[in-house]
């Protein structure tokens, strides 16, 4: 017989859940929709990173973060607010942090709350994992972050370079850290649905509230790499270690140029049927879902599968 | 300058075949959304499709009858093949939560499939004896384990039955003399693709079963839509005729519809594929639409703010409604009421004498239910719903106009937008001699 006391808590307990469910069921089921120029979508779309972007640093998280699993992926996090071209609330993440040299994260000690504006290089990634709860529009001012993790659906992470300083050490694998599985991060990247309508000069993007940065999974080259702009981008099936596929159609990678990933990729001589270990972060594959909106202006298309991998590290 | 009318009167009622053919397949997704529909026909096709059809799956009624009387058939009720299939890693990954798939590609289900009947996966297949240029005797359709036993071995050889049958329908492959190797090889591909065939020909037959069943839907939507906006062709073309006004409203609407997307079947849900799988970008051509400078609009508010959920605008709203609903009818009918109550009024209130009771109660009792007011030339009646038996009248009215609405709009948004597009081109080619002169 358990005691009463553990079972008032326990009662008190699942009386929270239940009155809490469909807070928690309506907040990760809620629309989130952010509202992007046609132009930024079509200059970055089918690049991997963006350059040169100046960046107001407010607030660097005090300390890297740990790792093991899940948000302990030893990253480091900077919120700030971007040049007129990006106008969007956003942070910068430093992945590997631990690696890098000490001078790209004591420079970005240095500049916290510094209001100093630097020049910032990095991946770009539209991910809904930390969405507001209005829509999110791109233009005017961006208003100062309260804290390193503001409500926010673009980011550059990771961070190729900053104030001059590169930080190209940071794309491999994550030493330590338990990355979730194929099996588990693309059943649910595959469920997502990504809704766009495009206009003359914005194109509307919705989708729901979603997590699981990094997955460690094989790839299995489904075409011939394709260089374009500042990156290589690859189809592939994403299989488990067991050599499951898990998606429905192949998955586009995409590998920064001057990268440690693109080295390594690059040392895998990659063509079709190449098999690649990865650990990588999904954005919104903006390339498809535009294509799909464009044919269809002033109507809601919705997709499946319309994201892609940022390879951070081949094993 | 009457074939003009006539054009005109006949692209009012295109347009307005259109809208509520937009409206209705907004509610058949709703329909087909709430009661997962695809996922359903899916499901059944697939249980059609691989297990058994001696031992057919208990009926509803059979299963409820069973869980009363406490008698449950548990070889009835246990698992089929289909069930393992549905069950099957490689389809629960393609899921959405607990609603099933609304397709599954093949490739996807011939892996699934081998997995789930126990067939050999080309990659486990032992390599077969034989002479060179000889074809291979693989057979990856024979189950190399002993199956398991109940209804799933009936439906595993079943299965084999009818992919056997497929084999010798299909025309022979004509192969040049090959190694052992490759020519297995050969072999195991084209049982996948038999495996595939097999499936997609179930699938097209599941396509037809859903399209039917959303005709139906269809009708029964567009009938329910066309009795309840009273949606009458032969009123609406008498409207459209006699009044230029409205005519003009419903042609501009119709100007402005033709301008946007052609409307779908229903909202498509589209799984993102690079059809190029040596090129993973969608457009390499420069200069694709961008932003138009002269339709800048900083604040990033949507263009048609007053765009419906079906895709109609308030605007579309307006003109339609002059040209369907019931506020005309009632309008008519409450005429009649209003007439009646106003000549108790005129013969019980006599002119220059104190009002009597009855004439009080008479007056009092004219607007009584809403159907009339008060007016300067004495009850006027609104558009408020009536009462009596005056309603039944208005079914024998509309019920050939109704038909003919409700069967057009049944033929689908895609085909009056199409129609509507042609209608106003020819009405732009051969303007009327009033419109040229403006």
């Amino acid at each position: 017989m358990m005691p009463a006391k553990v079972r008032y808590a326990g009662a008190a307990v699942l009386a929270g859940i239940g009155l809490l469910w469909p807070v928690i069921v309506e907040t990760a089921a809620t629309p989130r929709v952010i509202r992007l120029r046609n132009v930024f979508i079509s200059a970055i779309k089918n690049r991997a990173t963006i350059e040169h972007v100046p960046f107001t640093v407010d607030h660097v998280k005090s300390s890297i973060n740990g790792i093991s699993s899940g948000a302990e992926d030893g990253d480091l996090h900077v919120s700030g607010r971007p040049g007129p071209f990006i106008a969007l609330p956003m942070v910068a993440e430093v992945v590997n942090a631990r690696l890098e040299k000490d001078d790209v994260v004591k420079k970005m000690r240095d500049l916290e709350g510094s209001s100093q504006t630097v020049t910032i290089s990095g991946v770009w990634r539209l991910w809904f994992e930390h969405p507001p709860d209005t829509v999110m529009i791109q233009g005017g001012t961006v208003p100062k972050p309260g804290n390193t993790n503001p409500p926010h659906i673009f980011e550059l992470h990771p961070i190729t370079a900053i104030d001059g300083r590169d930080a190209d050490e940071s794309f491999v694998p994550i030493a330590t850290y338990t990355a979730y599985t194929a099996q588990r991060a693309f059943g649910i990247y595959e469920n997502l649905t990504f809704s766009a309508k495009r206009n003359s000069t914005f194109t509307t993007i919705t989708s729901t509230q979603i997590g699981f940065n990094y997955t460690e999974f094989e790839a299995v080259l489904a075409g011939t790499p394709f260089h374009l702009n500042d990156a290589t981008f690859a189809l592939a099936d994403i299989q488990t270690d067991a050599g499951k596929s898990v998606v429905v159609n192949p998955i586009r990678l995409v590998v920064a140029d001057t990268t440690k990933a693109a080295t390594a990729f690059s040392a895998k001589s990659p063509k079709k049927g190449t098999k690649v270990r990865v650990i990588g972060i999904p954005r919104v594959n903006l390339d498809i879902l535009m294509d799909e909106a464009e044919k269809s202006p002033g109507v809601t298309v919705t997709m499946k599968g319309a994201y892609e991998i940022i390879v951070i590290g081949i094993r | 300058m009457t074939a003009f009318v006539a054009l005109d009167v006949a692209i009012g009622l295109v347009f307005m075949y259109l809208l509520l053919a937009i409206v209705c397949t907004a509610i058949n997704e709703w329909i087909a959304s709430v009661f997962r529909l695809r996922a359903r026909n899916l499901r059944t096709a697939l249980m059609r499709l691989v297990d058994d059809p001696a031992s057919p799956r208990p009926t509803f009624f059979a299963k409820l009858k069973g869980r009363v009387t406490g008698k449950r058939d548990g070889a009835a009720d246990g698992e089929r093949l289909s069930d393992k299939v549905w069950n099957h890693a490689l389809i629960e990954s393609i899921k959405d939560g607990t609603r099933g798939p609304s397709y599954i590609p093949a490739p996807r289900f011939v892996a699934a499939f081998r997995d789930a009947s126990g067939l050999t996966a080309p990659e486990d297949e032992p390599l077969p004896s034989g002479g060179v240029g000889e074809p291979a005797r693989v057979d990856p359709l024979s189950a190399p384990e002993p199956p398991p036993p109940g209804k799933v071995a009936d439906d595993i050889a079943s299965a084999q039955r009818q992919l056997q049958a497929l084999r010798r329908t299909t025309a022979p492959r004509v192969r040049l003399a090959a190694p052992d190797v490759a020519v297995a090889a050969h072999a195991v591909r084209d049982d996948d693709d038999r495996i595939e065939e097999w499936f997609n020909q179930a699938m097209e037959r599941a396509s037809g079963w859903y399209r039917r069943k959303l005709l139906f839907i269809t009708v029964a939507v567009s009938v329910l839509l066309t009795v309840t906006s009273n949606a009458d062709t032969i009123a609406a073309a008498q409207i459209l005729w006699r009044n230029p006004a409205v005519r003009a409203a419903v042609i501009a609407q119709a100007e402005d519809r033709i301008k946007k997307a052609r409307p779908t079947n229903g909202g498509v849900l589209v799984q993102a594929d690079y059809p190029d799988k040596d090129k993973p970008v969608s457009d390499l051509t420069p200069g694709a639409p961008e932003d138009n400078p002269e339709d800048e609009n900083l604040s990033g508010e949507e263009e048609e703010p007053s765009a419906s959920d079906a895709g109609i605008t308030d605007a579309e709203r307006l003109a339609l409604g002059q040209i369907i609903g019931w506020e005309r009818d009632f309008r008519r009918i409450n005429a009649a009421t209003c007439a009646a109550r106003q000549q108790l009024i005129n013969e019980t209130c006599k002119p220059g004498v104190d009002a009597s009771p009855a004439c009080t109660k008479a007056v009092d009792n004219g607007p009584a239910g809403g159907v009339c007011v008060h007016g300067p030339n004495g009850l006027e009646p609104t558009d408020a719903f009536p009462r009596g038996r005056g309603l039944w009248g208005l079914f024998g009215i509309h019920v050939l106009g109704w038909f003919i609405t409700a069967a057009a709009v049944s033929m689908g948004a895609p085909f009056w937008f199409d129609t509507l597009k042609l209608f106003m081109s020819v009405r732009a080619n051969g303007k009327s001699p009033d419109e040229s002169r403006k």
